[in-house]
């Protein structure tokens, strides 16, 4: 079958990292590049995890650093979720390899020509990079196969009780692309938060190698934001746009009007979904939002990725 | 004497396409590209007059394509402002140029990396081409030495889209620029009024006679017939409908500063949406506490602004 090309835009993270290891486990991707952006942490820190994630997978491609900080506001790092390196609990060592010296957005733009019409480009943090490449390369966004985003929410927050994370980080951004026409998938908290993985499951990865180990080292300090009483289950948010890619059908997805309150009141960094748009137009933009999904078929198909790595 | 490297970046559109006759005619400026943005009309039409206002005044440069519409806003085109081409009734030789096949943010980012920190931007439309510009390229601040706007407005025009519809038109870009710590200067609407030309200063500057003079005159027609709007006269104090030179000012104001009075100021973007949206707010009080971004003109000399016209319509006739 044939490989599905990917561009996987960043900010590792510990979600960004095990959907990374989902990704190249699941071998059905031709991984090009990774780009990344401020979000969880600084684009320094987030850079320097995704340069030690390559090179703890053994893979040969170019990690690149793309805009420093979002199109409007400053930098909010998630310290308190991702720790002060971003990827906090395991120890990774230094990367030899360096970040490659090309301009980010050039970069995305040569992988979408490349690809002849082809490209998905898996946007797991704020979408500072993507909004820039749209911007920069008005003329490219046909040859946009697909965004495959993990963000948003239609149901509520995380960081705000209307926003989560990667829209708030980046609203402006995050209106630009939902606007734009490329075919959009938002994997938000809606879905994501049904997709957890247990404590006994994450021991059963731990145990599926080496990768499982620091998959379950990752977990073991990211699962201290998540649970209440004593229960820890992980939400591996990220990793779920990389499983909508490989299995659409396990999830309940509905094509719905997503516009993004990019003003400057409460609700800024919500993304509004609706049915029946109101002054726009039924003929105005739809993206895939996705609401559920097989819980059970999620972890045994991030399992058996993380196997593959060995 | 070394020659300025400059970019203007604009949207003819009549006073644009004046400016552009203005700065093509100065000796010390090195046009290096002239780079189009939609506004006061598409992006079609600014890009097609760009190229033949450089044909028509024989200015040897690039000329870069930039945005169709503003970063993150719909567009909003002031209809009829300009004419049916963006250039009133006039109708210019077609040029045999075509577009360099770059964006213009790569032709401005390209060009000033070649100037080594040299390079100054005239921008006379909305700013969504620098926008994209530094989004894109986060180290352009090092390389670019000025930014001049016509844009903004001192203390009313907000209820009027034009005269700040530069700032109103693009407000993310708007933003992005003021907050770049590129040093920055900012011709404004009040400003600009208190030093409009008179119908008679008009006719003295007619009697040069040659072909730039007479395709002015023509813009202009259509500019004066249609009338200029009620603040515009009421700020200069006289019901004289002559047309009124937003970009040309802004212009006249870079090729001899000293028609001209500026302030420092820290000057940021109304970005919000509701009545406010796209005014610049001037902290004239300095108690913001941020620090000066930004030279504001606060007069224009009038009959200094005419003699730098003066000087220009000479040029072409040469």
């Amino acid at each position: 079958m044939q490989k599905m090309p990917i561009v996987f835009d960043c900010d590792p993270g510990h979600d960004d990292a095990v959907a990374l290891f989902m990704a190249v486990g699941s071998e059905r991707f031709d991984l090009r590049g990774i780009t990344c952006v401020p979000g969880n942490n600084l684009l320094d820190k987030v850079s320097q995890n995704a340069l030690k994630l390559t090179e703890f997978l053994g893979l040969d491609i170019p990690v690149v650093a793309g805009c420093p900080k979002p199109l409007a506001q400053e930098c909010h790092p998630a310290v308190s979720v991702h720790g002060a390196s971003g990827m906090e609990g395991p120890h990774l060592p230094l990367p030899k390899k360096q970040l490659a010296k090309v301009n980010a957005i050039d970069f995305l733009a040569q992988q979408i020509r490349e690809a002849g019409g082809e490209l998905t480009i898996v946007a797991v943090g704020p979408l500072t990079n993507i909004a820039t490449l749209l911007l920069a390369y008005p003329e490219l966004k046909g040859d946009i196969k697909r965004i495959c985003i993990m963000g948003g929410s239609a149901e509520g927050g995380n960081v705000t009780p209307v926003a989560e994370f990667n829209i708030w980080h980046d609203p402006e951004a995050a209106r630009i692309v939902f606007a734009s026409g490329v075919p959009i998938t938002m994997c938000g908290l809606d879905v994501t938060h049904r997709l957890y993985i247990t404590e006994p499951e994450v021991e059963e990865i731990r145990a599926l190698g080496r990768v499982g180990r620091l998959a379950a080292e990752l977990f073991d300090y990211y699962k201290m934001y998540h649970g209440e009483g004593g229960v820890h289950n992980v939400i591996p948010h990220d990793a779920v746009a990389v499983c909508w890619l490989l299995d659409p059908e396990m999830f309940y997805t509905r094509s719905l009007h997503v516009e993004v309150d990019a003003g400057s009141g409460l609700s800024r960094g919500c993304t509004q979904v609706f049915a029946i748009s109101r002054d726009m137009g039924d003929d105005s933009v739809k993206a895939e939002v996705v609401f559920d999904g097989d819980r059970d078929k999620f972890v045994q198909m991030f399992k058996h990725c993380i196997a593959n790595l060995g | 004497m070394d020659k300025r490297p400059f970019i203007i970046d604009c949207d003819p559109g009549i006073d644009d396409a004046v400016a552009i006759f203005l700065a093509a005619s100065c000796d010390a400026f090195d046009i290096r590209a002239i780079t189009s943005v939609a506004g006061n009309v598409d992006i079609d039409l600014t890009t097609r007059n760009a190229l033949d206002l450089c044909h028509v005044v024989g200015l040897d440069t690039i000329v870069a394509r930039g945005a169709a519409r503003p970063m993150m806003v719909e567009p909003k085109i002031s209809v009829g402002a300009h004419g049916a081409t963006g250039l009133g009734t006039v109708v210019l030789e077609r040029s045999p140029q075509a577009e360099d096949g770059r964006h213009a943010w790569d032709v401005i980012y390209d060009e000033a990396v070649k100037a080594a920190g040299e390079l100054e931007i005239i921008a006379m439309g909305p700013l969504t081409n620098l926008g994209i510009l530094l989004t894109k390229y986060p180290d352009a601040p090092r390389y670019i030495k000025k930014i001049t706007i016509m844009g903004g407005s001192r203390v009313y025009g907000n209820s009027c889209a034009y005269g700040e519809y530069n700032v109103w038109a693009d407000p993310l870009a708007s933003d992005i620029v003021f907050r770049s710590d590129i040093p920055m200067a900012m011709v404004g609407l009040e400003t600009i009024f208190r030093a409009k030309l008179t119908s008679s200063d008009w006719e003295d500057l007619f009697a040069e006679k040659n072909h730039i003079s007479e395709i002015t005159r023509e813009i202009l027609r259509h500019k004066t017939e249609r009338g200029e709007g009620i603040m515009d006269r009421i700020t200069a104090r006289s019901d004289d409908p002559s047309p009124l030179l937003c970009d040309c000012m802004t212009v006249a104001c870079v090729v001899d500063p000293s028609i001209a009075k500026f302030e420092r100021r820290y000057v940021c973007v109304e970005t919000a949406e509701g009545p406010s949206r796209g005014r610049t707010i001037i902290d004239w009080q300095n108690r913001s506490g941020h620090s000066r971004n930004c030279e504001v003109a606060v007069s224009v000399d009038r009959a200094g602004f005419k003699a730098v016209m003066q000087k220009m319509f000479a040029h072409y006739s040469k």
